[in-house]
């Protein structure tokens, strides 16, 4: 298994430089020119040359790639243009914010998920599996900027609960965070719930059809034990796979509750560094989401041998 | 000498002594550095606006007036200013401010090494050149410039470039920039990118000269903390504001108009601001190089439905560049288009245009922009014009704009106090920069005339020529001035809306029943 898992992160490295070179070639390509975000207001050519070569923009291309390409095999992911801080210290606080939300959604979906997928797989054909599988429709079709935006309304203006906008660290004040994170956390939890509990009901009503669980039936097993010990168990695997995928989009692909709830994270950074064709910072973002991608499908392929014995990696 | 003083009318400031607490303000944008006009937009200047200060700044009216300067005095030729400061002003540090600061100050923005963005106003590059700055004594300083500019103070006052007096405490001993060790009245506390700026009041301000007025006089901080909060969704700024998050917002959209007026607890302040909606039109290349087909779509145009919809009847139509809230906008200036369906179709078929199509670009970034080319398209087709609408990201839109690459542009430009720093933004050669809008020789010529003639009502005149030439001529339209709708709790007093735009802490504070409380 550490084998795989060497070979997996080794592949890793050819995959994210070859995506962070065409991230490069992207970026450039965009019309747009970020010295005129700072000193376009002005209008002076002079003026703006002299922010573009502050910036270095005023070097050709292939100079800048090959720069960008020496800092980066240094770990040095460059200064950003917006701020002038260090695009590493960057995504690394607004990294940790992100992953907090996700996980906390991800974990929450998939605890409520799994059992009621599974429930709804034992009432198959049932009007409790169809409100079942209507709510999570519902889930996935609503936008999560449509419900953020709904909690926003009856639970932070209409009822005055909870915080609308805003950000507390834990480490700072851990009542703060958990009420700051709530809404937040509600509106992504809404969207992975749904797809997990259709994956979970799905994969679970195909194997309450396999002979083993007939057989199973048939050796006297109470259902509770037969959905335990035999359904549960194989069907968590490919949700645990989705649930890899989900997680590993969402660490970058949040940006729009982010911004709705303010929410200093690395989806946000990402839309506002490319509103501010800030290039070192979309790289850096890009790059560090990639490698997040990379990290949690591995993680759940390493996770796969452990609930479904019939895997060898 | 002539002297320019104090104006002294303005608004009461509150007292600070019954308030003890944090106001909230909802930002747009976080701020993009803490270096004055070096790495900055409009949201940095907003927020460094309440840390450092001007020699002279901007009254209620526009007009240029004191600030950390007592007086000012200007030579008979126009090419010397002398600038006698107030004695009592102190940094952030404790340290007084003096002639050396201010020399200090400017020395720094000269220099090429600092990437002051206005450095170019300054150097000789387009014309002005301040020759010398230097202290003729502890509380005076003597500017000598290369030739007489009308617009010298105004060029000083500049939001946009913000050509503060520092301390140099402000950058380490080998010129990098640390913080801002300014003389406003509240200092940098904290900065949380992506999530807040925290502002406290600097005890030590000495208030200046009068009662508030616009951006100068009276500017006790009466308040002790506020906290700018970056909430870059406009939904989420309004829920935050309705929900009592925040105390006051800024820049909210027309949009927001009917749920912040149904609001009880909430005030709503509205007025035009300098900023001034356009429609560009590219002259140096068909169909646009026609005037008559420039003329036609002027006459299209039903200016006074379109500011009433757009500004949600705030602003009126104003086709000069000279803002209506200015001192400088006289009566010539109100001339404009009129509304003629016939006369707009008349001159189409008089024009060269066949049918072609035409794109009219825009953005949804700024709400205005986006409305004014929709109401505009329709406006514009009724008497034939085949025009397509193009929707951009902004930052596209701005690269366009500079490469002179379009047919038709809603665009907006940032207010400019002083008259012929507008013109200054859209008159000049199309050949050495595409993005000005008029190239006239005459024109031009005009407005240089303006930068050195002293009498203020020949210079009037001139600028009421220049409103008829542009007229005549058609190069762009101007539509109306922005509006600027801003909302604060019935807890805060003291706040008001400026026609800059910049939110003005100082004199605001939270009354004392509801001071303790907040999220």
């Amino acid at each position: 298994m550490w084998q795989y898992a060497i070979k997996r992160i080794l592949l890793t490295i050819p995959t994210l430089f070859i995506a962070s070179g065409l991230v490069f070639i992207c970026v450039r390509l965009l019309p747009g020119d970020p010295a005129l975000l700072i000193a376009g207001d002005v209008q002076d050519e002079a003026a703006l040359d002299a922010v573009r070569q502050s910036l270095g923009l005023d070097q050709p291309i292939i100079v800048q790639y090959g720069l960008w390409l020496k800092n980066m095999l240094s770990l040095n992911l460059g200064i950003s243009i917006s701020s002038g801080t260090p695009v590493v210290d960057l995504i690394v606080s607004r990294f940790s914010v992100t992953a907090q939300l996700v996980l906390i959604a991800s974990a929450i979906a998939l605890v409520v998920a799994a059992p009621l997928g599974l429930f709804a797989a034992s009432r198959h054909n049932t009007r409790t599996d169809s409100v079942i599988m209507i709510t999570s429709i519902l889930m996935l079709s609503i936008p999560s900027f449509w419900i953020a935006l709904l909690l926003i309304l009856v639970f932070g203006v209409e009822l005055k609960w909870l915080p609308t906008v805003g950000y507390v660290s834990a480490d700072e004040n851990l009542l703060q965070a958990v009420r700051f994170m709530i809404m937040p956390v509600l509106a992504l939890t809404f969207v992975v719930l749904g797809q997990l509990t259709r994956m979970m009901r799905s994969t679970s009503i195909d194997i309450l059809g396999k002979d083993y669980i007939t057989h199973a039936r048939a050796k006297g097993l109470s259902e509770a034990a037969v959905l335990r010990h035999h359904v549960f168990k194989n069907a968590f695997a490919p949700t645990m796979t989705l649930m890899g995928m989900i997680v590993g989009s969402l660490l970058g692909g949040a940006a729009v509750v982010e911004t709705i709830f303010t929410l200093p994270g690395i989806g946000r950074l990402m839309v506002d560094s490319i509103y501010a064709r800030d290039y070192p910072v979309i790289q850096g973002s890009v790059l560090l989401v990639g490698t997040a991608y990379v990290f949690v499908n591995l993680v759940v392929d390493l996770l796969y041998p452990f609930l479904d014995p019939r895997v060898k990696l | 000498m002539a002297a320019i003083g104090v104006v002294g009318c303005g608004q009461k400031v509150p007292r600070s002594s019954d308030v003890k607490s944090e106001i909230r303000i909802a930002l747009q944008s976080d701020i993009r550095g803490t270096n004055p006009g070096v790495n900055r937009d409009v949201f940095t200047d907003d927020v460094l606006l309440q840390i450092v200060e001007t020699l002279v700044t901007y009254a209620d009216d526009l007009s240029v007036v004191p600030l950390l300067a007592e007086r000012v005095e200007r030579s008979q030729d126009g090419t010397r200013y002398i600038f006698h400061l107030r004695r009592d002003v102190v940094f952030h540090n404790g340290a007084p401010m003096t002639s050396r600061e201010v020399v200090w100050s400017w020395e720094r923005m000269l220099d090429p090494a600092t990437n002051w963005v206005c450095r170019v106003w300054f150097d000789g590059s387009q014309g002005l050149k301040i020759e010398s700055v230097t202290a003729t004594d502890l509380y005076t300083v003597e500017f000598v410039i290369n030739r007489p500019s009308v617009a010298f103070l105004d060029l000083l006052s500049n939001l946009q470039c913000s050509p503060v007096i520092l301390h140099p405490d402000s950058v380490a001993s080998n010129g990098d920039w640390i913080a801002p060790v300014g003389t406003g009245p509240f200092k940098l506390d904290e900065w949380m990118r992506g999530e807040y700026v925290l502002l406290i009041r600097h005890d030590a301000y000495r208030i200046g000269i009068g009662e508030r007025n616009g951006l100068a006089g009276n500017k006790e901080p009466a308040g002790e903390v506020f906290r700018g909060v970056i909430i870059p969704d406009p939904s989420a700024a309004k829920a935050a504001l309705l929900s009592g998050q925040v105390d006051i917002a800024t820049r909210l959209q027309v949009s927001d108009l009917v749920d912040i007026e149904a609001a009880t607890n909430l005030t709503v302040f509205k007025r035009e601001s300098l900023d001034w909606n356009v429609l560009l039109m590219q002259s140096a290349r068909p169909p646009f190089d026609d005037r008559l087909l420039r003329q036609a779509v002027a006459h299209a145009i039903d200016f006074s439905i379109l500011a009433e919809v757009v500004s949600g009847d705030v602003s009126q139509p104003n086709a000069s560049i000279v803002a209506r809230s200015s001192s400088e906008h006289i009566s010539c200036h109100q001339d404009r288009y009129v509304h003629d369906i016939e006369k707009a179709k008349d001159l189409l078929s008089r024009s060269g245009y066949e049918g072609e199509p035409i794109k009219l670009i825009t953005n949804k970034r700024f709400a205005n922009m986006f409305d004014n080319a929709l109401i505009i398209q329709r406006m514009l087709i009724e008497i034939g014009l085949n025009v397509e609408l193009e929707v951009l990201e902004w930052t596209t839109q701005i690269d366009q704009y500079y490469s002179g690459d379009f047919d038709l542009m809603s665009f907006g430009y940032t207010g400019r106090t002083e008259p012929s720093l507008g013109y200054k933004a859209i008159l000049g050669p199309k050949s050495e920069n595409a993005f000005y809008q008029w190239d006239s020789a005459e024109a031009m010529a005009l407005l240089n005339q303006t930068e050195t003639e002293l009498d203020p009502g020949n210079r009037r005149s001139m600028f009421c020529r220049l409103h008829a030439m542009m007229l005549d001529e058609a190069p762009l339209i101007n539509l109306y001035n922005n509006y600027i709708i801003e909302a604060a709790s019935d807890r805060v007093i003291g706040y008001d809306a400026h026609a800059t735009q910049k939110p003005r802490l100082w004199g605001v504070s939270l009354s004392t029943a509801e001071g303790e409380g907040g999220e």
